[in-house]
């Protein structure tokens, strides 16, 4: 009870509603989506405390994941790759002069999907977290490659540039006082560098100055023709019959698709739509402005919000890119993520179980009041979005150390990262490898440590040895894949003369 | 430039990173109270780095028939922006008073992305002028009054 009536306390009441307007607005903005709004947020909520920070971007991320949608169907533009199968039957229902009632729809699977994600995270978390308290250094260790690993995997095509990403990120984590020894490393006399690269600069860096060197290059006159015409909507109960059945596929799919690292709300989104379609009594009303068509794919995005944060939570793993930067905000309060936090923050992991209900709620109720209005915002073009980010993004990583030194870390890498995206470098896996970079290396050590230097300890308990099995599985994924593909396409070959 | 020349030259300037990277790696001292040093891990990193570059580079070198072109569109844009970005804070490092820096760089970029053919209407200038402001008086509000961060 003493939990409930902390987290309903107007201050986080009021940031609930401010996060999940946050999220609405910058996930229905083209180009921006879910990982780029709660990195924005994440620098203004070092001030606030551990619970009501980490409910305020659990509410970003809630409302980003609804916000795409809002763009997908007025512009035929997803605003988040959860919202890019939305489109398909939200933009022609958009342009029947139905665009009020699609988002009706959306909104209404968006929140039953959310509120199915928020039960199975707080039933499901506890016990795979108690579970997860057997792991040792070494299966710690290797749960930390296999995260790295499963994003380049499973989420990019490029094997070797999604590799180079890992590494460097970890290299980039490695920059700071080696725990173990006391070590400056990397820092060349700058003191500012001497707890590491500070995480918010190197978010930033990731997400945020590329993102806008890339508009800034390509998309800066931009105009988005919006359809949202007739913003009238109604829902009565035989649209909600229509709507149940694609909404339970997709929260189910949704919830166990996120729980996977790497694969996130755009896989769970599409693999709902598709699954829909097929079992749908009238598939052929699929891509001209089918309600189902809309439902399945929002359910199953804002489902994986909550699959997302059970492997970060009860075992230290992301998700998703967007559950890596929450991460982040746990690493900000000096909290390590996984199973130390039920021993060390039962308080705290309540707090998010409820407060998860609670942005669920405040989505609808934002949703219901401000979607017509945002599906106005969404036209502004980025020569205007641009200097506000930045100046907003410069403000956020200031304003944590006030260290000049974390403005030119962000600038350099921001810059270099740009280099990257534009020759198809994943940027995902570096962030998330940056992040994890501290565990990895501390149970490497560690294993090392205990057995003397003798590296079959990370394949001798039966624990490691199916966590073992799982990486060698996710590493072979893909080249059975690309072998499978190349078979196929020689097949193609000599079939045609 | 060919896109394979660029394919090439990303990986041989993070081999050059990873140079120094690893010289550093090398000249750290050997821990005496832990098998594993401080320095272990990078240099397993590095080493790691260093092949997957080298194995990139190659593999950009001997691509057959990638006659495709690496072009960024709007160069000098995105120059303009970085350097308005280093000069602010350049100038609010050594001069302090943010809200003078913030303005002028939110206005000149404004200006610079909003640009009609070098001529401005007065509509436009007076948007600028507005959204500025309005954008200074939030983060006022937000880090002066609410987060009491001094700016």
């Amino acid at each position: 009870m003493e939990i409930i009536s902390s987290i309903l306390q107007p201050l986080n009441l009021v940031l609930c509603f401010l996060g999940c307007f946050l999220g609405l607005l910058i996930g229905a903005l083209p180009g921006m989506g879910t990982t780029m709004a709660i990195a924005l947020v994440l620098p203004f909520a070092y001030k606030l405390s551990p619970l009501t920070a980490i409910l305020l971007l659990l509410c970003v991320y809630q409302g980003a994941e609804y916000g795409g949608s809002i763009s997908a169907i007025t512009l035929n533009i997803p605003g988040t790759a959860g919202a890019s199968a939305t489109v398909l039957d939200g933009h022609p229902m958009s342009k029947r002069g139905q665009a009020g009632q699609a988002l009706r729809y959306s909104l209404v699977a968006s929140t039953i999907g959310g509120l199915f994600g928020a039960l199975v995270l707080a039933f499901l978390t506890e016990p795979i977290g108690r579970f997860s308290l057997i792991f040792s250094a070494p299966d710690l260790f290797m749960l930390g490659m296999i995260a790295c690993f499963a994003v380049i995997m499973l989420a990019t095509d490029n094997f070797l540039k999604g590799m180079i990403g890992i590494v460097f990120g970890l290299m980039l984590s490695t920059v700071g006082t080696d725990i173990f020894t006391g070590t400056p490393r990397y820092t060349y006399g700058l003191t500012g560098l001497y707890d590491g690269i500070y995480t918010i600069s190197m978010i930033c860096a990731v997400f945020a100055i590329p993102e806008m060197l890339d508009l800034v290059s390509s998309s800066l006159r931009t105009r988005y023709v919006s359809d949202a015409g007739n913003m009238k909507s109604h829902m009565g109960l035989k649209d909600y019959k229509r709507i149940a059945k694609p909404v339970a596929c997709g929260s189910i799919l949704g919830t166990v698709i996120g729980v996977f690292p790497a694969l996130g709300g755009g896989v769970a989104a599409w693999m709902s739509y598709t699954f829909t379609k097929k079992t749908s009594k009238h598939p052929e009303e699929f891509g001209k402005g089918s309600p189902e068509g809309i439902a399945a794919p929002e359910a199953a995005n804002n489902a994986s919000v909550g699959g997302a944060l059970i492997p970060l939570l009860a075992l230290g793993i992301p998700g998703s890119t967007a559950s890596a930067v929450i991460g982040a905000a746990f690493m900000m309060f000096g909290l390590q993520v996984g199973p130390a936090l039920f021993s060390s923050s039962q308080e705290l992991l309540n707090g998010i179980y409820y407060g998860f209900f609670i942005s669920v709620i405040a989505l609808y109720v934002l949703g219901r009041l401000l979607t017509p209005g945002f599906a106005k915002v969404v036209t502004v073009k980025n020569s205007i979005l641009v200097p506000i980010i930045l100046l907003f993004t410069i403000l956020g990583i200031y304003a944590g150390d006030k260290d000049f030194l974390n403005l030119w870390v962000a600038l350099g890498l921001g810059v270099l990262f740009f280099l990257f995206k534009k020759l198809d470098y994943p940027l995902a896996p570096m962030c998330i490898a940056f992040i994890l970079g501290p565990v990895i290396e501390k149970n490497y050590k560690r294993s090392l440590d205990l057995s003397a230097g003798d590296i079959s300890i990370f394949w001798q308990s039966t624990c490691s040895k199916v966590i073992l099995a799982i990486l060698v599985l996710i590493v072979l994924f893909p080249i059975v894949r690309a072998v499978l593909r190349s078979a196929k396409e020689r097949q193609t070959d000599k079939a045609q003369p | 430039m060919k896109k394979k020349t660029a394919e090439a030259l990303l990986p041989s300037m993070l081999l050059l990173i990873d140079v120094f990277y690893l010289k550093e790696a090398f000249a750290g001292k050997k821990s005496s109270h832990s098998i594993v040093g401080a320095y272990t891990f990078p240099k397993i990193l590095g080493i790691a780095l260093a092949g997957m570059c080298v194995l990139a580079i190659v593999l950009a070198l001997i691509k057959k028939g990638d006659e495709e072109k690496f072009h960024i569109p709007r160069p000098a844009m995105i120059g303009i922006t970085i350097a308005a970005m280093a000069a602010f804070f350049v100038l609010w490092r050594l001069v302090g008073m943010f809200y003078l820096w913030a303005t002028i760089f939110v206005l000149f970029l404004l200006f610079a992305y909003r640009d009609e053919n070098g001529r401005f209407s007065a509509k436009n200038i007076g948007f600028n002028l507005l959204l500025t402001a309005v954008l200074m008086a939030v983060i006022y509000v937000l880090f002066a009054l609410v987060m009491k961060v001094t700016l």
